[in-house]
Parts: C-alpha cells; sequence; structure tokens
C-alpha cells in the first residue's frame, strides 16, 4: 500500500521571507525629492539610452587596448616586482590620455608569478621575529589544549611547534591591539600651525560661514569627486555585450542610483533624532578627549594633517568653533588597523557626554529609519566568496568544456582608497562634526592667526593658547549611518561592473573580491579600476591593497584554490588563540572583551564545523552569569562565553539562503 | 585552534564544502515527550515524489513530562531523519526539513542551538552532517494539526505497520542498532553534559564510532532494500 502524502493545503510558511519593493517615483515621493536636478536624474536612470550604432566597434576597440601585449616583459617584470605603484603610474598614463595610449598595464605579466612567489600576495609566512617567552600560566592553558587535542586525535601533538604558534600569537596580538607602537609610530608629531591656517583663511573669506566654507570647497573639490555627470557617464558605460547598464537596471536598481545621485548631488544629509541637542546649545559645551586618544594623539593627528592636506576634513581653531552659533563636538576615538602602525581614527559618535550624541543611544528606530532611505547593508562573507568561485568554475567548463582546466581560474581583490571620504556631507551637517584635537602643548597664536580670527571678530585672544579642531567635510567612521549610505556605493559599483567583467566579484564594504581566468585578469582588473575610477574620481582605487593569486586571503579567510581548502587567515587565528589564552577566567571579564571572543568563536567555528555546538554551554554560561543584569557590568565568569545570540547572528550554516546576498 | 594550524590541510573546509546541492530529500517529523516519528521523502523538481523511509521510537530516556525537553526532542527527529538517509547510502545531498517546532527547524537550517540539553544532540548533528555531507538548505513550518502522522507516531498511537508501510522502508533503531545507541548517547536527559574534556573526548570518540557504524550498516541495509 502506498502510504498517502500529508496534504499542504496552502502554500507553506517559508521561514525567512525577504520583504517588498517600491519603485523609483514611490522612492522620490516617499523621500520628498524635489530639486530638479535629481527629479531630471530620476527620468534619465529609468529611461532606456539608445542604441548606438557603433557599439560594437567600440568595444572590439577597447579590448584590444586592454589585452595589447606588454613589451620588454623581463624589464617590467622587475619593475613591477619592486614597485607596485608602477603598474597605477602606467594606468593612468593611459586613463589620462584617454586611450589614445596603447594600456601596457603589466597585470598579465603579474599573472605569471606563482601565487607563493608573489610580492604581492599577502599569504606569507610571517617574519621571523624573536618569539618571547610565554607566561607560565599561558604555558599551561596550552599544554591543557594540547592534552585535548591528542585525546581527540589519539596520538601526540608536536609540542614545540604549538608553544611557538602562541608564541608568534602573542607577538602579532601585541603589535595589533598594543598602542605602543602606535605612539612610538606617532614619533612626538606636532601640527604644522603654519600649514594648516589655510582653512582659517578660507573661513575668514566666507565672512565666518562654516557652512558656506565647506560648500566652497566641496565645489573645488567636485570635479575629481562622484557627482552627477560621472554616475550618468558609468551608467551609460558599454558594457562585455556592448549595451549599458541603464539599459538593464531593475526597479531596484534604479532606487540605488537614485540614492547614489543624492549622494553625489546633495551629500550626506546628517538624520536629527528628536531630542537631539547640540554642543551649542549647552551653556558650557564640554571638552571631548578621550583618553586613549591622547596616548597616540601624535600619529592620529598626523593622519588628520594627511586628510587636510586632501580637503577631506577642514583644521580650525578651537576658539572659532566655540563661538559659532551652531556647532557639535564629538570625541575623537581610536583602533587598530591592518598594515598600518597609527591605526584608525574613530569619529566617536556614539558618546554622549556633555550633549546629545549624533548616534541615539536607542537606535532601533533611528537605524530602521537610515534603511528604509538608504537600503539593506549586504556584505559579502565566507559563503558568498565560496559559492561564487565554484559558480564560476562550473560556468567555465559549462563553456569552455574539455579545454578549462580549474587551474585556468585566479583570485584577486582590489580595495578602495580611504573608502568613506570619497563621499561628502551636505554642507548644512558640517557644523555637527566637529571634534577637538590634543596636544600635550599648543603654540601661542602667531600674528596672521590673530590677524585672521580678527577678521572674524574674535579678538580677546590675549593669555589663550590655540587649540585646533577638525570638522569633517567628507564621511567618517562611527556614525550608524555611514555603513548605510556606503552600501549603495558598493551595490551600485557592482551593478556597473555585472555586464563588464569576464569573471565574477562581490564587496565588502570597499573590498571587492573576484575570481576570473587568469587569462581574464588582466582585462578585469583594468575594468574595475577603469569603473571606480570613472565613478569615485581618480585615486579612487587603493593600489597598495589590491592583490591576485592561486592563494587569498580575503576579509579574514584564506582561499587555496591549489589545496581546495579554506580556512581562517594565519592572523586571523593568531588573533583568537591569543584572545582564548589570555583570557583569565578566576578574573572578572569585561563584557566587550567577552563580546570579541564571541565574534571570534563565531569565526573558527565556521571552519571547525564540529565545535559549533559547543558555543551552547557559552551562552548557558552567559545567561546564568549576566542574564539579570543586561551584561552592562563585569562579573566572575564560570568558564567561557558565547554572546553570538546576545549580540548578534551566528553565521549560518552552508548554503542557507540568504536572499540579500548579492554575487555577480 | 591547535590542531587547525597544525594540521591544517585536515581540518580546513574544502571549498567544495560550499556547493549547492538539489534539494533532494524532506524530512518530515514530530516528537513528544516519549518518543517520535518520521517520515522520508524523496523529491523530484522540489515536490515530493516518494517516501523513502520512516522511522518510530519509544525514547530509551524518560523526560519526566518536563517540557523543557521538547526542542531537543523534537531536534532529534531531525537528527535521526538525517541518519536514516545516511543509513540508507545517501550522501552529498540537500535535504528540506518539515515540521510543527519553529525552534528545532530553526537548529535544524542555521545551526542556533540554545540551551544545554540540545548540545550532544548539536554536536553529533553537527558531525553526522559533515561526514555524510547531507546539509539542511531549507526548512518548511507546518501547523501542528496537519503534522498527522508523524504526531501518532511520536505517541505510538500507531505504528508504520499499521499505516501499512512497506517494512523495508522502516528504519531499524531496534535496542542492537547503532541507531538506538546513538539516542543513548545523545540523551538530554543524562546528568553528563560535557562539563569536562575528558568527558568531551568521551562522547566525541563515541558519536564517530557510532557514526561509523551507521556508514558501514548502509550496505547491509541497501543490499536488504533492493531484495
Amino acid at each position: 500500500m502506498i502510504l498517502p502524502l500529508p496534504l499542504q493545503s496552502e502554500e507553506p510558511q517559508r521561514l525567512f521571507d525577504p520583504g517588498g519593493e517600491l519603485s523609483p517615483q514611490e522612492y522620490c515621493e516617499s523621500f520628498g525629492i524635489m530639486d530638479p536636478h535629481l527629479l531630471a536624474f530620476s527620468t534619465f536612470i529609468s529611461s532606456l539610452p539608445p542604441q548606438c550604432e557603433r557599439d560594437c566597434d567600440f568595444i572590439l576597440r577597447r579590448a584590444s587596448w586592454y589585452w595589447s601585449d606588454a613589451l620588454d616583459p623581463p624589464e617590467r617584470d622587475s619593475l613591477v616586482a619592486i614597485n607596485p605603484g608602477f603598474i597605477r603610474q602606467l594606468y593612468h598614463q593611459w586613463s589620462l590620455q584617454f586611450m589614445d595610449y596603447q594600456l601596457p598595464i603589466a597585470v598579465d605579466l603579474l599573472s605569471r608569478y606563482e601565487a607563493s612567489c608573489s610580492p604581492f600576495n599577502p599569504i606569507q609566512t610571517s617574519t621571523k621575529l624573536p618569539l618571547p617567552v610565554l607566561p607560565p600560566q599561558i604555558v599551561t592553558r596550552v599544554d591543557q589544549a594540547l592534552l585535548l587535542a591528542a585525546q581527540m586525535r589519539q596520538e601526540p601533538i608536536n609540542r614545540v611547534s604549538a608553544l611557538d604558534f602562541f608564541a608568534e600569537a602573542y607577538t602579532v596580538a601585541d603589535r595589533d591591539f598594543g598602542v605602543q607602537e602606535a605612539i612610538r609610530s606617532g614619533n612626538d608629531f606636532q601640527l604644522p600651525t603654519e600649514e594648516i591656517v589655510r582653512d582659517l583663511a578660507a573661513v575668514a573669506d566666507c565672512g565666518g560661514s562654516l557652512v558656506e566654507m565647506a560648500s566652497r570647497v566641496q565645489r573645488q573639490q567636485a570635479p575629481t569627486r562622484l557627482s552627477l555627470a560621472r554616475i550618468q557617464l558609468s551608467v551609460d558605460r558599454l558594457g562585455l555585450d556592448g549595451t549599458s547598464s541603464r539599459r538593464h537596471l531593475t526597479a531596484d536598481q534604479q532606487i540605488d542610483f537614485i540614492r547614489l545621485a543624492r549622494l553625489a548631488h546633495t551629500g550626506i544629509e546628517l538624520p536629527l533624532y528628536e531630542g537631539f541637542t547640540p554642543s551649542s546649545a549647552t551653556q558650557r559645551p564640554t571638552r571631548k578627549i578621550r583618553s586613549l586618544y591622547q596616548q597616540v594623539h601624535n600619529g592620529v593627528n598626523r593622519s588628520l594633517v594627511d586628510l587636510f592636506r586632501h580637503h577631506l576634513v577642514l583644521l580650525l581653531p578651537t576658539i572659532f568653533l566655540l563661538r559659532l552659533t551652531l556647532f557639535h563636538f564629538t570625541p575623537i576615538g581610536w583602533t587598530t588597523k591592518e598594515g598600518n602602525a597609527d591605526g584608525r581614527n574613530l569619529f566617536d559618535a556614539k558618546d554622549g557626554r556633555g550633549a546629545s550624541p549624533l548616534n541615539p543611544g536607542d537606535k532601533e528606530a533611528y537605524t530602521a529609519d537610515i534603511r528604509s532611505e538608504w537600503g539593506l547593508i549586504t556584505h559579502a562573507d565566507l559563503t558568498t566568496i565560496c559559492k561564487m568561485i565554484l559558480n564560476f568554475e562550473a560556468e567555465m567548463a559549462g563553456t569552455l568544456g574539455g579545454s578549462f582546466s580549474l587551474k585556468d581560474v585566479i583570485l584577486f581583490k582590489v580595495d578602495l582608497s580611504k573608502a568613506f571620504h570619497l563621499l561628502s556631507f551636505n554642507p548644512g551637517s558640517v557644523p555637527y562634526l566637529a571634534s577637538e584635537l590634543y596636544q600635550s602643548e599648543w603654540p601661542q597664536f602667531s600674528e596672521e592667526i590673530r590677524e585672521l580670527l580678527a577678521r572674524l571678530g574674535i579678538s580677546d585672544t590675549e593669555g589663550s593658547t590655540l587649540s585646533w579642531s577638525m570638522v569633517y567635510i567628507t564621511g567618517s567612521f562611527g556614525l550608524i549611518l555611514l555603513p548605510f549610505v556606503f552600501a549603495v556605493v558598493t551595490r551600485c559599483l557592482l551593478i556597473l561592473l555585472l555586464r563588464s567583467l569576464h569573471g565574477k566579484l562581490c564587496s565588502y564594504v570597499d573590498d571587492s573580491m573576484g575570481v576570473c581566468l587568469k587569462s581574464q585578469l588582466h582585462h578585469d582588473i583594468c575594468t574595475i579600476c577603469e569603473v571606480v575610477e570613472l565613478l569615485l574620481g581618480p585615486d579612487a582605487v587603493e593600489w597598495k591593497k589590491w592583490f591576485f593569486g592561486r592563494k587569498l586571503v580575503m576579509i579574514g579567510w584564506k582561499v587555496d584554490l591549489d589545496s581546495r581548502l579554506v580556512s581562517l587567515s594565519h592572523k586571523n587565528l593568531m588573533k583568537v588563540a591569543y584572545g582564548f589564552t589570555i583570557t583569565d577566567l578566576d578574573q572578572p571579564v569585561k563584557v566587550r572583551w567577552v563580546t570579541k571572543l564571541a565574534s571570534w568563536s563565531s569565526r573558527y567555528t565556521q571552519i571547525l564545523r564540529a565545535l559549533h555546538p559547543c558555543t551552547v554551554s557559552c551562552s548557558d554560561c552567559w545567561d546564568a552569569e549576566y542574564g539579570s543584569n543586561n551584561g552592562m557590568e563585569s562579573r566572575r565568569t564560570g568558564g567561557c562565553f558565547d554572546l553570538e545570540s546576545s549580540f548578534g547572528p551566528i553565521a549560518p550554516l552552508r548554503n542557507r539562503v540568504q536572499p540579500s546576498s548579492r554575487v555577480f | 585552534m591547535v590542531l587547525l594550524h597544525l594540521y591544517e590541510t585536515e581540518y580546513s573546509l574544502p571549498l567544495e564544502f560550499f556547493r549547492v546541492m538539489i534539494l533532494a530529500y524532506e524530512v518530515e517529523y514530530d516528537a513528544s515527550l516519549t518518543g517520535l516519528g518520521f517520515l522520508l521523502f524523496s523529491l523530484r523538481d522540489g515536490v515530493r515524489d516518494k517516501l523513502v523511509g520512516c522511522g518510530e521510537v519509544v525514547f530509551p530516556f524518560d523526560c519526566r513530562k518536563e517540557s523543557d525537553y521538547q526542542n531537543t526532542c523534537e531536534f532529534i527527529g531531525v537528527l535521526l531523519g538525517l541518519l536514516a538517509l545516511a543509513q540508507r547510502g545517501v550522501r552529498n545531498v540537500s535535504l528540506r526539513l518539515c515540521g510543527d517546532s519553529k525552534t528545532s527547524l530553526t537548529w535544524g537550517l542555521d545551526g542556533h542551538f540554545r540551551g544545554k540539553l540540545c548540545l550532544k544532540a548539536a554536536l553529533v548533528y553537527i558531525l553526522a552532517s559533515m561526514l555524510f555531507n547531507i546539509v539542511v538548505i531549507d526548512a518548511v513550518h507546518i501547523p501542528g494539526v496537519d503534522n498527522v502522522i508523524c504526531d501518532l507516531l511520536s505517541r505510538q498511537k500507531t505504528t508504520a505497520r499499521a499505516l501499512g508501510i512497506d517494512y523495508k522502508l522502516v528504519t531499524d533503531i531496534s535496542h542492537t542498532s547503532a541507531l538506538y545507541s546513538l539516542l543513548m548517547l545523545v540523551d538530554p536527559t543524562s546528568p553528563q553534559l560535557l562539563n569536562s574534556e575528558e568527558d568531551f573526548c568521551t562522547f566525541w570518540r563515541q558519536a564517530h564510532l557510532l557514526l561509523g557504524q551507521i556508514s558501514s550498516e548502509q550496505t547491509l541495509c541497501s543490499a536488504s532494500t533492493s531484495t
């Protein structure tokens, strides 16, 4: 007898359904977009471009430029090997002369390097530094771990090698987490007062209006930054099939380009929540200098001066800002940054001491509004990357048949330079974006500065010292808003590249990771650079972080096409090893540290999947210790923790369908 | 971490692990505090094609009518469904779960395990999923009232035989089978909750051993089915 199958009368309820859609017109109406330029752009983006008869001819010509074989290989090989900037120079030379010059970019030469010997491949054995002697309590912890490992494998484990690994982790973690290196790197840098007077002179020329000055700086910089004209050129750039991206945009994608046009034309408008009080509205504006920033201020100030030189931030005397009718101060924060001893400056917008923070304490509704206006953030993750590779290989095998070999495939990644700074704030939002700088000793007012301040009506400077503040006119790290608006750029770039690459590409904020055939690498890299610079302006590509190879570290994961394995990058593995071994289970542990451990756990259990359920016991431990007080205070731990369930999602098991993931 | 560093090739994840496989089977299940029942279907174009297996078991542990154990019992249904497929020789496929317990569906699909009670079942589930490369990629929630057959099986209100299911399709979960031993191993009521490294290692070895047995039973099972 055949068992009657249970009937499912209605469409079964699917778990995790995606949301709905808006049309471009509805989007414009919802957000009150009335500006004639933006409305014209909305019409432009929703209309079909005319077909050009010369399309095919143009495509063929461009292909021949990209594919032109470079001459004099040995000489260029050696140049490329010692100087990645050489490629950039060649590319610029080509783009400046606008294709009259045959593109001799050396990517095809680079592709001849074996990954293991490529000077650009970040998978290198770490520098052999003298390894530190591990503290006895850590050696004990490592020995316990080795015992467990030996029991699981039922064979002895190489203790010396394991201890060396942990010692190396200590070296790397010290370098990454400690501020000592940042202090050393700061090298007692002092603000070059004579140079930074530039902005004070400019604001004096604007009659003391910070908004007018920001507007003027942005107008001056406009030709080399994101603009409506650049967006229009980009969407009408012809892809591989001889048609422009505009022809193929879906309603969602059109909305993304309208969002991008808003960013280009209006700038980032800072949303202020109800009840927000700027510093200027408080009776005695609090001076906000973070102690960590004080420690590493030399290096931070140096990087801020670098941004100032590129017209990405303004540097103005604090006394001038304090006299404005509208201003808001936010403290400068700091964190480590891979490959940069100075670290990364943060705009600590959640700090509410003295006045309201720019990021509200209750951020749920605020974030929901931002999300509806700027769209969802969709980051590539390990699954996205691996599926992209496998899909590409399958497609190539289908297309090329027997002539395709898995060995023909290569990975690459490109990075955007100073990503958030590629976007500008609306001048009206600029007064809210000030931060006071710290320097152990400020100089006296020079005569030139006194004169400029006098022009601004500030003459009571006798006996005061000259302290400086910075004001962001371009994107900053720390605002809730910024990741959402930058995600618009990421999505639009992916859309623009969709029909222009032979390979596939996915993005994580400003990092783009791709896969293609070795023979296509030349073309695809050139195309990415061309599109990025066409849309975002020259210097938008961070060439120092441009890599390719059969083995590549991508957003902290090591992907090896030769061994067909994926794992944690060596650096991340060491970070995790360091984190777990230094945690003293007998002492109070800060919640922030535990969240860091939880985040690392979620990483390594993506690779060591069998240990994933072990985070369950950590979670119970968390509930037992912290459940009653929301975890806001340090408490004695009973073991290890898993805060994934409390602070964010655990990385999904394999193959979970993620509707928002984009792989082109 | 130590093992990943020292034996990188052995403990890294194969790239192929991320390959999307066609949805080939569905496990419909339900559990009570005394037992569970499941039905295994093969799929064609994502739609049920035919019944390929069935299972019913009375738990060898006593949940003492405590509802705390309900989610774990349901999740054990997912685990046994997966293992029953593996015992029939199924490998390298994707799976859909169908049940009335949202918690166990989420655990099975996403691995968001919660609570200590499910820890042992979760460890075996992940190990089995890796060993047999059977991956859950879809989960469908059905109302309890529609989950009739598995509900009856789980409450011992009916049997596969009474339902007229071909005996060859009924999974052997008798007291001497490896599946039954695994069921005892994941007993959520056992006080041994992997609190020490020794407990963990013992459990780990037993789980590996039993999964190995299930893997080898595949041959017998396939042979008996074909005859």
